[in-house]
């Protein structure tokens, strides 16, 4: 076992144990979508990552993922999924020794084309991820912090910011009173709705969201999820859960990844009634993981 | 908690299987019944449908449970949906298999036109639907359950004979006019028996490879 900051990282020899005859990977079926009527935001092209050069976290992964859609990233403890998430806004640079091969590109581009910027990436691809993180200041502060960062300056073009994304976050009519209050008195839930908010702020075009709401009772789960269907409207949103009901439920697409590789991406419908692959019905039955 | 998922699934499907056997057992009963004019048999088999009514009751409470308290997925859901399916059209045989006893009590000791001769024949062949699809259930085979659809259409064909034959005999002695009648409502019971005999076949097909035949949709 290797442990990341995404988690704990199987070792190779663990697959075998986990697959089964029955449940080898039909190499026959393309795990990658063909969705030629929809326009592709991300694209991964034989993308394989590294902790380091013994931890092989992602393996070969070819993925297109639609824009104005929900695709949820699916599979058990260690799969990759999250390493995935991050490495679309870069976030997987911050770890020394990390490296990776083949491509990501973001509306056809390669982000780590020489000359991208960091800043303007993440701008484009906002974060929000599984602990709310609040910043220690009030609600208008967190909200307007993007922004400011970004040079604007003007307070009424901040205000109509913070409330636009006050509002697409479904956290406006609660705070609107108290928009100088500490953000770190709200609800969990209302701080992730808070972390949305902040992340819409920046007027990103893509929201990755990692775990937002498995430390959150059911009714902040069904807010953040009623927020996601909104927010589809206008953003490409990639989801990594542990929730497969959460999955089944909010998701357009959803991808089954195992030890590093893709197994599976299609309709959720077709994934949670009738997958193509046996280990991913494997998985979503519980029969393993 | 999986394992027990598993268990309850596994103890589920022993409950389908023996309502069928029940079922199939009234089925033969109440045409035992008839052949024999065996009245007393015949309330046997009436009697027997309310525990058979009872079985799809609990059968059926057994599954809402699994779907409120597990949320299956995948091959689960679809072996819970197909099942649900298979229990009410299992009762509903049982239900042909009183049509049938009640016949028995209606025509008591009067003679039959010979038409009847083929009723036998028919309800072989019926019972060997209802019986080879339930082992296509057990085993999980799609193609024994599509095989046994296709055998429908003999059934099918025997009850448009009997039909048939039972007219050209009331016409010939109008004496036979009730006995007729009652004749042809027990082929349409094991008619109907076939017909959804092969609705579970069509359920056993969904359960395991998520195609819905019926209707002929499927390509």
């Amino acid at each position: 076992m290797i442990e990341t900051e995404s988690g704990v990282f199987l070792e190779k020899t663990k697959k075998d144990e986990i697959l089964t005859p029955e449940t080898k990977i039909d190499k026959s079926v393309k795990p990658v979508l063909a969705m030629s009527n929809e326009k592709i935001v991300i694209e991964t092209k034989t993308l394989d990552f590294y902790y380091n050069a013994d931890a092989h976290a992602l393996k070969n992964i070819n993925i297109h993922i639609p824009d104005k859609k929900v695709t949820a990233f699916i599979g058990p403890s260690g799969c990759g999924k999250s390493t995935l998430l991050r490495c679309f806004n870069r976030m997987n640079d911050l770890i020394s020794d990390a490296f990776h091969t083949g491509e990501i590109l973001i509306n056809g581009v390669d982000i780590y084309k020489e000359g991208t910027r960091l800043e303007d990436l993440r701008k484009q691809v906002g974060m929000v991820f599984q602990k709310s993180n609040p910043f220690p200041m009030s609600i208008w502060e967190n909200v307007a912090f993007g922004p400011k960062v970004n040079g604007i300056n003007d307070k009424d073009e901040l205000n109509e910011i913070v409330e636009s994304a006050l509002k697409q976050g479904d956290l406006w009519r609660e705070v609107k009173d108290r928009m100088q209050n500490s953000a770190l008195d709200l609800s969990g839930g209302q701080q992730q709705r808070l972390c949305i908010a902040r992340a819409l702020a920046n007027k990103p075009e893509i929201i990755l969201m990692d775990e937002p709401a498995s430390a959150l009772d059911p009714i902040s789960t069904g807010k953040i999820e009623e927020t996601i269907e909104e927010l589809k409207k206008n953003y490409t949103i990639v989801i990594v859960t542990h929730n497969m009901q959460q999955a089944a439920r909010i998701s357009d697409y959803t991808a089954f990844m195992m030890l590093g590789e893709l197994i599976e991406v299609d309709l959720t419908k077709k994934i949670f009634t009738n997958p193509t692959q046996k280990l991913t019905e494997d998985y979503i039955t519980g029969r393993f993981g | 908690m999986k394992e027990k998922f598993i268990q309850l699934l596994e103890e589920i499907k022993k409950d389908l299987i023996f309502i069928a056997n029940e079922v199939e057992h009234n089925i033969r009963q109440a045409i035992k019944a008839l052949e024999k004019r065996d009245i007393k048999l015949a309330e046997q088999v009436i009697a027997h449908d309310e525990n058979i009514d009872r079985m799809e009751v609990q059968i059926e409470e057994n599954f809402l449970s699994l779907l409120a308290l597990q949320q299956p997925v995948a091959i689960d859901l679809r072996f819970i949906v197909g099942g649900l399916k298979m229990n009410n059209d299992l009762e509903r045989i049982g239900d042909h298999a009183v049509n049938i006893a009640r016949t028995v009590l209606d025509i008591k000791e009067r003679p039959l036109p010979d038409s009847i001769k083929k009723i036998p024949t028919m309800k072989n062949l019926a019972c060997s639907m209802l019986h080879d699809i339930v082992s296509a259930f057990i085993h999980q085979d799609a193609e024994q359950a599509r095989e046994v659809c296709a055998k429908d259409n003999s059934v099918d064909r025997l009850y448009d004979e009997i039909v048939k034959d039972t007219i050209e005999q009331v016409k010939n002695d109008q004496s036979l006019l009730e006995q007729g009648f009652a004749i042809a409502r027990v082929a349409r019971s094991l008619e109907r028996v076939g017909d959804l005999a092969t609705n579970i076949g069509e359920d056993v097909v969904f359960m395991k490879d998520a195609k819905i035949i019926r209707h002929r949709f499927e390509k």
